[in-house]
C-alpha cells in the first residue's frame, strides 16, 4: 500500500509554500501585544459596550467601594424607617396592650367554650391508668361534667 | 509552565503556528491571524492548559485546530447573515484574488491540488510535509488513531501525486 516513490519532490513543494507563508506571517510581538498577560485581548470589545469589564483594575476597585458604601447606607435607611416609623410604633403599642390584657384576664373563657368540649374528647388528652376502677376514668369524668 | 515560558514557546513556534492556522482556515490570512490570536489568548489565560501529555507543538497545533473549527462555525453563521446583503460578496473576495496572483505558480498548483483531497488527507500531508511532524504526531494533532492517520497519509500522498502529474501533463498541452 505504501507509495515506493521518494517524497523529495512533494516535500520540496510544501517547503516552498512554507517559506512563502513564513514571509507573510504577522509579527509575533504585534500579535501577542494585543493579548494581555492575563490572556484577555486588548480592544476585543469596543469601549462603548465594555461596561465594568472595560474598567482598569484600580478603577473597578474604587467603584466596588462606592457600591459597598451605597449598599450600607441603603440598609441603614431601611432600618431607620422601620424603627422610627410612627405607624409601626402604634401597632407595636396596640399589640403590647392586647398582650397585657390577655395576661391579666388569666383563665377567662368564652361562655360558649364548653360547646367545643364533646363527649369522649378527653380520651385524646388523657392516659388511662392501670388499676383504676375502670380504665376510662377520664372519659367518665367528662361524661359526668356534661351531665351536670 | 510560567507565562514567560509559554510566551517564549509561542514565539519560537509562531511561524509554524501561523502556517498551520493558515491551513486550518482554508488559507485565509485574516482568519488565520484571528484564530492564532484567539489561540494565544486561550493559552496565556490558561483556558487551554498544557499538561505535558505530548510535545508542546503537538498540543498547540491541536488547540489551533479546534479554535479554527470554532471560528468556522461562527463564520458560517456570519456568512448566512451576509448572504442577505446582496452585492457585498465581491468586496470580500477581492483581497483573496490579489493574494492568489502574487503567490508563486508552483505553490498555487499545490494548493489547488490539495483542495481536491479530503480534509483528513490535507491535514496529515500538511503536518508531515509542511510542519515536519511524524505521522504519529500528526495523529495526535488530528485526534485520530495512528492507523487512521497512516491510511489518510498514504492515500492522500498518492492522490496528490497523481493530481500534480496530471496537471503537469496538461500544462504543456494547454500551452501549445
Amino acid at each position: 500500500m505504501n507509495d515506493p516513490r521518494p517524497d523529495a519532490e512533494l516535500r520540496e513543494r510544501f517547503q516552498q509554500l512554507r517559506s512563502e507563508d513564513r514571509s507573510a506571517a504577522p509579527d509575533f510581538a504585534a500579535m501577542i501585544g494585543g493579548v494581555r498577560d492575563d490572556g484577555s485581548r486588548e480592544g476585543a470589545v469596543p469601549p462603548v459596550v465594555r461596561g465594568e469589564a472595560g474598567l482598569g483594575r484600580s478603577a473597578w476597585h474604587g467603584r466596588r467601594w462606592v457600591w459597598a458604601a451605597g449598599s450600607l447606607a441603603a440598609a441603614a435607611a431601611v432600618a431607620a424607617v422601620m424603627v422610627f416609623n410612627p405607624a409601626a410604633r402604634a401597632d407595636r403599642e396596640f399589640e403590647r396592650t392586647i398582650r397585657s390584657f390577655a395576661a391579666a384576664s388569666g383563665g377567662w373563657r368564652t361562655p360558649t367554650d364548653v360547646l367545643l368540649d364533646i363527649p369522649g374528647s378527653e380520651i385524646t388528652r388523657t392516659v388511662p391508668r392501670i388499676g383504676a376502677p375502670d380504665g376510662l376514668e377520664g372519659l367518665n369524668g367528662a361524661a359526668r361534667r356534661n351531665r351536670s | 509552565m510560567t507565562p514567560t515560558e509559554l510566551k517564549a514557546q509561542l514565539r519560537w513556534l509562531h511561524k509554524e503556528s501561523f502556517g498551520w492556522a493558515l491551513h486550518c482556515c482554508g488559507r485565509e490570512e485574516p482568519d488565520a491571524e484571528d484564530v492564532l490570536q484567539t489561540t494565544y489568548m486561550k493559552v496565556l489565560s490558561g483556558s487551554a492548559r498544557f499538561e505535558g501529555r505530548s510535545a508542546f507543538r503537538t498540543w498547540l497545533f491541536g488547540v489551533i485546530r479546534r479554535t479554527a473549527q470554532e471560528h468556522h462555525r461562527r463564520a458560517r453563521l456570519r456568512e448566512r447573515r451576509a448572504e442577505r446583503l446582496a452585492g457585498e460578496a465581491d468586496a470580500f473576495e477581492a483581497p483573496q484574488i490579489e493574494r492568489d496572483l502574487v503567490r508563486a505558480e508552483s505553490s498555487r498548483r499545490l494548493v489547488e491540488a490539495l483542495e481536491l483531497l479530503s480534509e483528513r488527507q490535507r491535514e496529515v500531508l500538511h503536518l508531515v510535509f509542511y510542519q515536519d511532524l511524524t505521522i504519529e504526531e500528526a495523529a495526535g494533532v488530528m485526534e485520530v488513531s495512528l492507523g487512521s492517520a497512516r491510511t489518510h497519509y498514504e492515500r492522500g500522498k498518492a492522490r496528490l501525486r497523481a493530481l500534480l502529474e496530471e496537471e503537469k501533463r496538461e500544462r504543456p498541452a494547454a500551452g501549445r
